[in-house]
């Protein structure tokens, strides 16, 4: 089917001389989100930009305010500006669900690869040792790290991309196996290109492709397990404000003053979402804008 | 549209001017413009048609499957004196089944695979509130036997998967023929099935006709074809260019284009003849054709290869398979599907090791020795497979795959760019193609693609596992005709593995033919296909169904520049 729709009605079709192809291509979703993603972005380099208060001035006489023109997303018990909160809390939590997903996605790689392409005795070591891993809830193996190490960025960041690996790792295994099983890699095989050259060429990308899509998914998600852990006060210590750390404090007010677990909540859900809307869109982009 | 022929009698179906679009009303796409036909009790109508030419569509109207985003139209649609044109989901359910019954390509995909057999059988008597439970229980085993399931009761309470393809298929008959319907409407019966198969589904739908239902049958096989119709509409584009009845049609067919399709298929009268009209344009560049030589290209001796099924059990797939290809010969490996051929192939690309006896390629030791010893000449030998698609790394375009084939050639990075055109001009492709991906490309170019590939490292010997069978017949026929030119120009081999005895025939000047693993019967491919000596080799031969050819010994004239056929199988 072509792309180019008609025109309804009379409207003249605006000039497209101007745009360049790659703009036009670009979908209104994916434009909102990539606005979203540097709005962040922003506010992790320079959060005073942003911030309309200072996220640690206590001012007692503004306690548990509503949203309003003043106070935007409202203020907490401490009459602290949930906003500047919000927006000062994005370092600590996008560097957690960075720092967690490449921990999670590195162990992965190595992990994948080795059992995928190794097979044998191997494959048959590192399952055992992520089934064992999947055994262990998130929350347990943070816990445990929690217990030991105290509760820190570092530490969480550690405990979430752990208990995250294993996943990716099976779904690296899996496409490891899929690609080498592949046509393309038999062709390859045929051509007498060597093993090495094929592992690189063709089995690495290949297996690697999904993944795009499941990091940008991933960050969010360890995000979210970041303030899980965050909400149980394993997490950041206060009064430094994460974005999980904040829907922790919320929790005693929740039916008093439910703004302070609603607009950490979508920011956690917003950005998360627009990391993956982008993300897709790079994938469909790296495939010549066709999913198979 | 040529005279169309009068039917005796009262007709069931009566089509006129039908038109179906899909999409959106302003922007429709139609895929049916304007097609009539009728169709009398006990008589069978086939639509003939390659890929997109609207013949299923047509044939899903009179069951009212075409779908939500369609625009059915006609000047008149009646079955059996009702008018079907305005009719609700309801209406349209109590036709299909009961007055209709529907059999489609494949049954592997149609039956679900966790229901048992018998029970889809019931669930058509059941919907149409046919008698009850115990006269149905009847019914079904009534009905597996009718369509030559042998041991029907044990048969009704296995689930599809546990089945043959044939029977099947023909578990899928029972069920379409479970309410006695008046019309039965077969879409590609016989496609995914082995020939011996085929043979025995067609015998069904004969005796379904006997009976006097009237059969639609739509197919893109003329020889299935000829076996059954009593009229054939030839469709292309939406539109029937021809519809006569099947005598006529194929002893004096009118329109160029049935008469390309007709010389599209290869048989053994079609040996050294060209199957498509187009012609060979190309220079050969800096490839220089291989030189005569008396050592066998490739040569096998008691090749064995056993796999360790599921269940533990030990499978010889390959028993005792010996064979020579000579410098610019073909060799043919025909059998069914399970015979063996794709697991020869696979040794003699060295890409499976056997576990018994031994392939030597140029004069040369290719199998029981390292890989690392075999790289180097792995471009003396290439292969071509029967889906290309697959065979393409989905990221890379057809620049960097024909690149790819030359990496380890003395070319420079330029001489590379320029033998990757050379390669498309060989195989008839453009220089446009370089960027595109195999994705965007069609079935034949991406044929043609995979061809290229294989003739980057100039090999010796190209293996052809089933190239042409996923293909359409006129593109089928290009494509063989490329293969044709391309031995006659660089003097390659080809190891040439397919069920299809027209093609085996046609390209072949010596043929294997595979049955569970064993070689029965090898010779020149007119002993072998003409006068076969082995049973089986009798059984697959006698399973072809024959086309009867125009009646003119020499192929018809096929006018080269006709715009027609230009667009017919370009």
């Amino acid at each position: 089917m072509s792309a180019i729709s008609q025109h309804p009605s009379g409207l003249a079709p605006v000039s497209t001389l101007a745009v360049p192809t790659w703009v036009r291509r670009l979908r209104p979703g994916v434009i909102l989100a990539t606005l979203v993603i540097a709005f962040f972005v922003l506010a992790v380099i320079v959060p005073s930009l942003l911030a309309t208060n200072n996220p640690l001035s206590i001012n007692l006489s503004a306690t548990l305010q509503a949203p309003s023109w003043s106070h935007i997303f409202g203020t907490d018990a401490s009459g602290r500006d949930l906003y500047s909160r919000v927006i000062y809390g994005a370092r600590q939590s996008l560097l957690i669900g960075l720092g967690a997903t490449g921990i999670a996605v590195g162990i992965a790689i190595v992990l994948g690869f080795a059992s995928g392409l190794a097979g044998g005795i191997v494959d048959g070591v590192i399952n055992r040792f992520v089934e064992v891993l999947f055994a262990f809830p998130v929350l347990l193996l943070a816990l445990l790290f929690v217990a030991v190490f105290g509760p820190s960025a570092k530490t969480e960041i550690i405990a979430v991309g752990l208990g995250t690996a294993p996943g990716y790792t099976r779904m690296i295994r899996g496409q490891v196996l899929a690609v080498k099983d592949s046509g393309y890699v038999e062709s390859a095989r045929a051509l007498g290109h060597s093993y090495r050259r094929i592992v690189r060429r063709h089995i690495f990308p290949n297996a690697m492709r999904p993944l795009v899509v499941i990091v940008t998914l991933g960050v969010g998600q360890s995000i979210v397990w970041a303030s899980g852990l965050a909400f149980l006060g394993l997490g950041v210590p206060p009064p430094a404000p994460e974005w999980g750390a904040l829907l922790d404090a919320g929790r005693d007010f929740v039916t008093q003053a439910s703004w302070l677990e609603i607009m950490p909540g979508v920011a956690i859900v917003v950005f998360a979402l627009s990391l993956t809307t982008v993300g897709r869109y790079i994938q469909q982009r790296l495939e010549g804008g066709i999913t198979r | 549209m040529t005279d169309r022929p009068r039917e005796t009698g009262r007709d069931l179906l009566k089509v006129e001017n039908l038109r179906v679009g899909f999409g959106d009303p302003r922007a429709q796409t139609t895929v049916v413009k304007g097609v009539s036909f009728d169709l009398a009790p006990g008589k069978c109508l086939a639509i003939v048609g390659e890929s997109g030419s609207g013949k299923s569509v047509t044939a899903r109207t009179l069951v009212g499957l075409t779908g939500g985003r369609s625009h059915v139209q006609a000047d008149r649609l009646e079955f059996d004196g009702r008018d079907l044109r305005h009719l609700s989901d309801r209406q349209w359910r109590s036709i299909r089944g009961k007055d209709v019954g529907f059999i489609l390509q494949d049954a592997l995909v149609s039956l679900d695979q966790l229901r048992r057999v018998g029970k889809e059988i019931d669930e058509a008597l059941r919907l149409h509130k046919w008698g009850d439970a115990r006269r149905r229980r009847e019914r079904v085993i009534e009905l597996l036997e009718l369509v030559g399931v042998p041991e029907p009761e044990v048969r009704a309470r296995q689930r599809p998967y546990e089945l043959s393809g044939g029977l099947r298929q023909r578990a899928l008959i029972a069920s379409a023929l479970a309410l006695d319907p008046k019309l039965v409407i077969a879409d590609e019966p016989t496609t995914a099935l082995d020939v011996t198969v085929q043979a025995q589904v067609l015998d069904q739908l004969e005796e379904i006709k006997r009976r006097g239902s009237a059969i639609i049958l739509i197919s893109h096989d003329l020889a299935v074809v000829s076996r059954l119709a009593d009229t054939v509409a030839v469709m292309h584009d939406g539109e029937f260019l021809e519809y006569a009845p099947s005598r006529e049609l194929f002893s004096r067919p009118q329109h160029d284009y049935t008469r390309a399709l007709i010389a599209a298929i290869p048989s053994a009268q079609s040996r050294g003849a060209r199957l498509s009209p187009t012609e060979r344009r190309h220079k050969l560049g800096s490839i220089t054709p291989h030189e005569r030589s008396d050592t066998p290209v490739l040569q096998a001796d008691g090749l064995v290869k056993r796999f360790r099924g599921p269940d533990g059990v030990h499978r010889t797939v390959v028993d005792g398979v010996s064979f020579s290809l000579a410098q610019g010969e073909t060799l043919g490996i025909v059998g069914e599907s399970g015979s063996g051929k794709t697991t020869t192939a696979r040794l003699a690309l060295a890409l499976a090791a056997p576990d018994g006896g031994w392939v030597r390629l140029a004069g040369q030791p290719w199998t029981g020795i390292p890989e690392r010893a075999r790289r180097d000449r792995r471009r003396q030998i290439a292969v071509v497979y029967q889906d290309p698609l697959t065979s393409f790394d989905p990221r890379w375009s057809v620049q960097q795959v024909l690149l790819d084939s030359l990496s380890g050639t003395s070319y420079s990075p330029s001489q590379r760019q320029t033998r990757v055109g050379e390669l498309l001009g060989l195989v008839g492709l453009e220089d446009e193609h370089r960027l595109r991906r195999p994705l965007q490309l069609s079935g034949g170019q991406r044929q043609r693609v995979a061809i290229a590939r294989a003739l980057g490292p100039e090999p010796r010997v190209i293996v052809c596992d089933e190239p042409v069978s996923a293909l359409d017949v006129s593109i089928q026929a290009q494509v063989l005709d490329l293969l044709a030119d391309l031995q006659s120009e660089l003097g390659v081999s080809y190891l040439f593995i397919s069920h299809d005895l027209g093609v085996i025939h046609h390209v072949s000047d010596r043929v294997l033919v595979m049955s569970e693993g064993k070689v029965v019967e090898h010779g020149s491919s007119d002993d072998v296909l003409l006068r076969p000596t082995h049973p089986y080799t009798q059984k697959l031969v006698a399973s072809l169904p024959a086309l009867e050819r125009p009646s003119t010994p020499e192929r018809p004239p096929i006018p080269q520049a006709s715009p027609s056929i230009g667009v017919a199988v370009g």
